[in-house]
Parts: structure tokens; C-alpha cells; sequence
């Protein structure tokens, strides 16, 4: 077959593809033909390489994208540590903890009260220090659950550290922090071990290996399961005899009291086979994947659930356009605030910012209520109170987001960061923020405390992007905060992404948090937009207006 | 801030970008025939620059960086598509596991299409290689563009439909005549 014998709509689904106008229904056309057709993938090929081949930019955005691993300046978190690499850095990232921790300190001494015209007097800070307590796994998906034992999760995005859990009905997902993910269908009893392994005493369990992660062993009373790039589940009755399904991949199966050496003992399943195995031995069975829940079904959330979920809103949006529009008063729009946008913690006077009353960077405006903008400069503050504040003393998930956009300058030294911050009016927290911005190298930054994680590719000035910071708030255990940059192109996932741009370590903090700064560095211009906080991924992603979206009765 | 990937050495990072170097764009070309949606191949490509590196020490020299890099990158883009949201395209598997092989094949001459690709992206008009430009920008940028050139939308997709099909024809009619076949 040659290229004037393809289908005569395969060119046009091609174009249309490469030009990410295909539909739902074009795509699933589109990929009948690449199926059927060898020499349509050959021409999907070419005609890749001629979309990727002619900007010579293209290398450079690789470039960027690769810098997570090929840049020596930005040291890169990552969830995968070699161990004995991790113990060889141990002193030197010891050290260099406590020197980052002293110039951070140092630095805030001598910022905060530039920032916010607070003076340090008084009591010395209380410095929090990170724990070494790793929390391994996030209730990622949770599905009409029931969970027994004690202390279970209660939320959608908990972190977990290792513990026993009992699922009494419905079906979870948890996600290990090496990208595994385990699908749990209750009745099941689960113990996460680690963050490469865990137990099931009973139950039916799913598991999604991860290839950049560690072999991840799932322990059942008659054998162990490792992956190999796999999906398989297994169902464990309450007499511990355990059924196998393999349906991607491979798994290696050591029985309970074998090693892994012990090559006559171990057997692996390829994709296709499934194992009964019990006291007796292993038993051929027939694969049946329809007897698994292989992943959480997706239930879009009841709009007035997300409605109540959001805790404060801004658009910047003027009820009045004034003469000239740039001092239209964009300070007193929103919902879920105590008093207008200011200048300083304690200063009412109103904050200085310049107005944008038509334009919007938010990609599609769904609402004339949400035209507007503010833009901040030249050090300039704006603050909020909230009327609910956000409390890192409770167990509690928050999630935040906002556009921000840098704005390209003659200026190219000094200070251009631009940045959302948490503050505290508590005298003996107030040198404690949560802080989501931008540095002055145009990198995305998340800082709590004295923690300080920034992340390559840089940001693009004069382009407009969102970012979701995630709170996970927890009485008795660590807190961890997490930040997404999301670009202009990227779409918005409906459920919490998951990767990261930037996450912190776990750490303590009990702090009260009731205000909200908005800041740009002394050297810059930004522009915010579309301010969320809410207790939900979804009320933070709603793009709708609050007003638009029903409230519960 | 105490997570910091450290496994290889100075030594090994130099080797590796400069490994990477070399392949960015042939890994990247991979991918993306496996992703249908451009923002998603991306994030795939940065999982998988982050798993080659971590895994860098147990690559052996003697073998092929770019095979190596594709065969860890098809089980990322494996793993993508079964954590991805249900709403986003995706090939099916068996389909991916048919193209993975074939592309890696396509791919062994990429270096020579690329160039050819060049000589024959020259040979357009000015205004043609402007579109093509800003096609592979944002949307936003098409439509600036035909506001300016006085079109509609629809004519420049045709029109660069067109253009594509000529670029495939001439990079086959050189490689044909100038070099070994694809």
C-alpha cells in the first residue's frame, strides 16, 4: 500500500492531530487507521518529525525539560533515592541543610521587614525544623469507602505513613510516593510496610507497577509478589490461599520463607497467566480480570459540594470601571474575606496595585464577573484577611491556586520575585509562611519555613501560568506542601496530578494562617488572577465563578 | 530538603548529557509518536530523562544509548496511559507495543531526514515557513496570523496540510535519491 492508497480522511486526521483539533470520535477514527494501516503509521511518522524538526526552539524547550537531571546548579528531589548513595550524602546534605537553614534565617531577618513592614522584637523565632518520619503513600481516589481500624484516612489527598487499614466497603486507590499504585476493593485488610512494600492479610488488591520505581513487594500469607512493569491482581480469602492474575507485565512469585535467590523456588508469571496458590502449592487457573476493580471508577463531584468546598475567591474583578481604568478599585471583589486588599498586616490603608479591569489570564473567560486583573509591582504588598483561616493544627487538606504571569522588564538584576504567601498574625508564628511564587531566575518555588524547594525548567516571562499549592494539614503527624505549575498549554487534570513541581519535606507546623500576602520583588512586575482556596483538588480547578455554581440548600 | 538525587558521579552526569545531547531529540521523537497529545509526551519525556538518570548506573556502555532510553521510556509512556485521565487520547496498547517497534526503526535515520528536512524547509517561500513556525506555537498564534495575513483560520490549516504533505514528499524524494531508504 502506498500513500495515495490510505483512507482519503487519514490526512486531514493527521493534520487535524498535529494541530490538537482532533476530537474524541476523529481520534478513535484516527487510530483505527494507524491499526489497519502500516504505511499510515510511516506517514504519521514523517509527518511527526516534520512538526518537530523545523523549530529550532524545539531543542531548546527539551533542553529545559531535561534540565531536571542535566543541570549541576539545581539539585533535583526526586522518589527514588539509592539507598547507599542516600547514606554516602547523608553528612554532606546534613551540612548542607543546617548552612541553607542559617542563611534562611538570616535572610528572613532581613527581608521580613521590608516585605511586610514587621519588625522582629520580642521573643525569638521558634525555627521548625523537617522530621525524618517519611510519609509513603496518598489516598489518591476513594470511591463510596467505609474504612475501619483506627485511625483511618479521611480524606481524598491524605498523606499516609505506613499502617494497618481496613477497608470496609468501596473501592480506594493509594498511591506510593515511587508512582505504584494499589487499587483496593473492600472487604480488604491492608498494612503499607514501607514505600516499596506492603501486606494483605485479606481482600482484593490491584497493584500498577511504576518503571522508574523500586520492585515493590506485596506480601500475602502464602507468597511475595514483585513486579516487573506490571498490573496484576490478587485476591486473598481469609484462610490465606491467594489467587494470582497477571494482566501486564511480570511477576516474580517467592513463596513465603524462600529467598529471592533461590531460583527453584521462584517462578514468574507472564501477562495472561493467573496462579491459585495455598498451603498445598500453586495451581494453573484461568486469568479473569472482570473479577477485579482494576481502578476506581470516576464519579464527577456534585457542583454544590465544590461550592461548599471553596473557602475564599478573588477575579480582581472592579464593579466599576473608573477614569483612567487603572485605578479602578479591584480591592473588595471576592468571596470568603474579612475586610478589602491592604498594604501590611496591620496597615488598612488601602494596597497599591494597578487595575486591569478587562483582561484576564485565565485562558477562556466563563464569566464577565471574572474580568480583571491586578498587577503589583516595584515591591509593592496587598493583603487579605481570610474568614476561614487555613489551620495546620487540625487534620485537614487545603488546596490553592491562582495565575500568575511575570511580566519581561528593562530590568534584569535586583529583586524579581513575585509570590502568594500564608502569613500569620500570631506573634509567636509570625516568621512562619507557606509561600508559592516565582524566583528572581524565574523558577517555580515553594518555601515553608525553613524550607526552600525550587524547581528547573524555568518560567517563561510575559506567559501566564497556574499554580495549585496543596496543603495537607495533620494534628498529629507531619505536614507537606506541595505546588503545581501548571502552563498555558497544559491542560488541568480533573483529580490531583501525579507529579509535583516542587514538594516540600514533612515537617511540623501548627501554625494559624489568616492572611494572605501577594507580593512582587522590588525589580518586577506581576500580574495575579483568579485566587482559590478550598478544601477540595476540584474547588481549586473550577474555573466556574462561585456565583455560577449552585450553593447547597 | 534533604531528598537529593546523588547516585552517579560528576563523571557519569558529564557522559550522560553528553549521551542525551546526542539523542534529545530521537527520545523525544519516540515518545511522541506513542502520546498522541504534545503537553503529555513532554511530561513522559521529563519522567523518563529522570529515570534514565537515576538508573544510569546500571547502563552498559557497550550498548546503545538511544535502544536503552526507548526501552525504558515504553514502559513510562505504558505507565502514562494507565494513571492518565480518562479523558485524554490515548492509543490502545497493542497498538503502542506495534508502533514502539517500528518507530525505533523509523528513527535510525533521523539524523539524515533532519537535515534533509532543512534543505527542503529552505526551499519554501518565506510566508510558507513563517506558518509552519507558528504552527507548531500556540493556537493563538495561527489565528494572529491569519487575522494579519488577511485569511481565515481554515485556509492556513488547509495550507499547511499542503505544506506538510510537500516536506514528506521531498525528504522522500532526496533521501531516495541522496541516501539510503527510510
Amino acid at each position: 500500500m502506498t500513500v495515495q492508497d490510505l483512507p482519503p480522511n487519514f490526512d486531514r486526521l493527521l493534520n487535524r492531530l498535529i494541530d490538537s483539533e482532533l476530537s474524541e470520535s476523529e481520534f478513535e477514527e484516527f487510530q483505527q487507521y494507524l491499526s489497519a494501516h502500516p504505511q499510515a503509521r510511516q506517514t504519521y511518522f514523517d509527518y511527526l518529525d516534520i512538526a518537530i524538526g523545523i523549530p529550532k526552539s524545539h531543542v531548546e524547550r527539551l533542553k529545559q525539560l531535561d534540565q531536571i537531571v542535566t543541570s549541576d546548579i539545581y539539585q533535583v528531589q526526586s522518589a527514588t533515592i539509592n539507598p547507599a548513595a542516600s547514606r554516602k550524602s547523608k553528612l554532606f546534605s546534613a551540612f548542607r541543610y543546617v548552612a541553607v537553614a542559617a542563611a534562611a534565617v538570616a535572610l528572613m531577618f532581613s527581608i521580613e521587614w521590608y516585605m511586610t513592614g514587621r519588625i522582629f522584637l520580642g521573643k525569638a523565632p521558634v525555627i521548625t525544623s523537617t522530621v525524618d518520619l517519611p510519609y509513603v503513600a496518598t489516598l489518591s481516589r476513594a470511591n463510596d469507602c467505609i474504612w475501619g481500624a483506627d485511625n483511618p484516612p479521611l480524606f481524598s489527598g491524605q498523606r499516609l505513613l505506613s499502617k494497618e487499614l481496613y477497608l470496609e466497603k468501596g473501592i480506594a486507590e493509594f498511591r506510593f510516593d515511587s508512582g505504584v499504585r494499589l487499587v483496593l476493593e473492600g472487604p480488604t485488610r491492608i498494612n503499607i510496610d514501607s514505600a516499596n512494600s506492603a501486606t494483605v492479610d485479606s481482600g482484593s488488591v490491584v497493584l500498577h507497577g511504576y518503571e522508574s520505581a523500586p520492585e515493590f513487594e506485596l506480601i500475602t500469607p502464602q507468597a511475595r509478589f514483585f513486579d516487573i512493569g506490571t498490573e496484576y491482581g490478587t485476591k486473598v480469602e481469609e484462610d490465606g490461599s491467594t489467587e494470582l492474575h497477571v494482566f501486564q507485565g511480570e511477576v516474580r512469585i517467592q513463596p513465603r520463607g524462600a529467598t529471592s535467590g533461590d531460583d527453584k523456588e521462584n517462578q514468574i508469571l507472564i501477562a495472561g497467566e493467573a496462579r491459585h496458590i495455598d498451603k498445598k502449592g500453586k495451581e494453573e487457573i484461568v486469568l479473569k480480570p472482570e473479577i477485579f476493580k482494576r481502578e476506581v471508577p470516576e464519579k464527577p463531584k456534585d457542583l454544590k459540594l465544590i461550592r461548599e468546598e471553596l473557602i475564599a475567591y478573588d477575579s480582581f474583578h472592579p464593579a466599576k470601571i473608573s477614569d483612567p481604568e487603572e485605578t479602578s478599585n479591584w480591592r473588595q471583589a471576592g468571596t470568603g474575606w474579612k475586610n478589602i486588599w491592604r498594604q501590611g498586616i496591620n496597615d488598612a490603608k488601602p494596597a497599591k496595585g494597578i487595575s486591569h479591569p478587562r483582561k484576564t489570564l485565565q485562558a477562556e473567560l466563563l464569566s464577565p464577573r471574572q474580568a480583571g486583573c491586578l498587577e503589583l509591582d516595584s515591591g509593592k504588598n496587598a493583603w487579605r484577611s481570610l474568614e476561614q483561616p487555613i489551620r495546620l493544627d487540625i487534620d485537614a487538606i487545603y488546596y490553592i491556586s491562582f495565575f500568575i504571569e511575570k511580566k519581561s522588564g528593562a530590568k534584569t538584576s535586583g529583586n524579581q520575585y513575585g509570590n502568594f504567601s500564608l502569613q500569620t498574625v500570631d506573634q509567636e508564628d509570625r516568621e512562619k509562611k507557606i509561600l508559592f511564587g516565582i524566583t528572581s531566575e524565574n523558577y517555580p518555588i515553594l518555601h515553608t519555613s525553613l524550607q526552600h524547594v525550587q524547581k528547573a525548567p524555568p518560567l517563561q516571562d510575559d506567559k501566564p501560568y497556574f499554580f495549585v499549592g496543596k496543603i495537607v494539614a495533620s494534628k498529629n503527624s507531619p505536614d507537606q506542601i506541595f505546588l503545581r505549575a501548571f502552563s498555558a498549554h497544559e491542560t488541568i487534570p480533573d483529580q490531583e496530578p501525579l507529579v509535583w513541581t516542587c514538594t516540600s519535606d514533612p515537617y511540623h507546623d501548627s501554625a494559624t494562617y489568616e492572611c494572605i500576602r501577594l507580593y512582587a520583588g522590588k525589580s518586577s512586575t506581576y500580574l495575579f488572577d483568579e485566587l482559590r482556596i478550598g478544601k477540595s483538588w476540584e474547588s481549586a480547578v473550577n474555573f466556574q465563578h462561585p456565583d455560577d455554581i449552585p450553593e447547597v440548600e | 530538603m534533604s531528598n537529593f538525587t546523588s547516585s552517579p558521579d560528576q563523571d557519569d552526569r558529564g557522559l550522560f548529557t553528553s549521551l542525551l545531547n546526542q539523542e534529545r531529540l530521537r527520545i523525544f521523537g519516540y515518545i511522541r509518536a506513542l502520546v498522541p497529545h504534545t503537553p503529555d509526551a513532554e511530561d513522559v519525556y521529563q519522567h523518563v530523562c529522570l529515570t534514565l538518570w537515576n538508573k544510569f548506573s546500571e547502563f552498559d556502555q557497550e550498548r546503545d544509548f538511544f535502544s536503552w532510553a526507548c526501552g525504558i521510556a515504553f514502559f513510562t509512556v505504558c505507565n502514562f496511559r494507565r494513571s492518565a485521565q480518562r479523558d485524554r487520547h490515548f492509543y490502545n496498547q497493542e497498538l503502542i507495543e506495534t508502533m514502539s517497534l517500528e518507530r525505533m526503526q523509523h528513527l535510525s535515520n533521523h539524523n539524515i531526514r533532519l537535515e534533509l528536512l532543512k534543505d527542503c524547509f529552505n526551499s519554501l517561500s518565506s510566508t510558507d515557513q513563517e506558518l509552519l513556525l507558528q504552527a507548531t506555537l500556540e493556537k493563538q498564534s495561527i489565528k494572529e496570523f491569519a487575522e494579519k495575513a488577511g485569511k481565515t483560520v481554515q485556509t492556513l490549516y488547509n495550507r499547511l496540510s499542503t505544506l506538510r504533505r510537500e516536506l514528506a514528499q521531498c525528504i522522500l524524494r532526496k533521501l531516495k535519491s541522496e541516501g539510503p531508504a527510510s
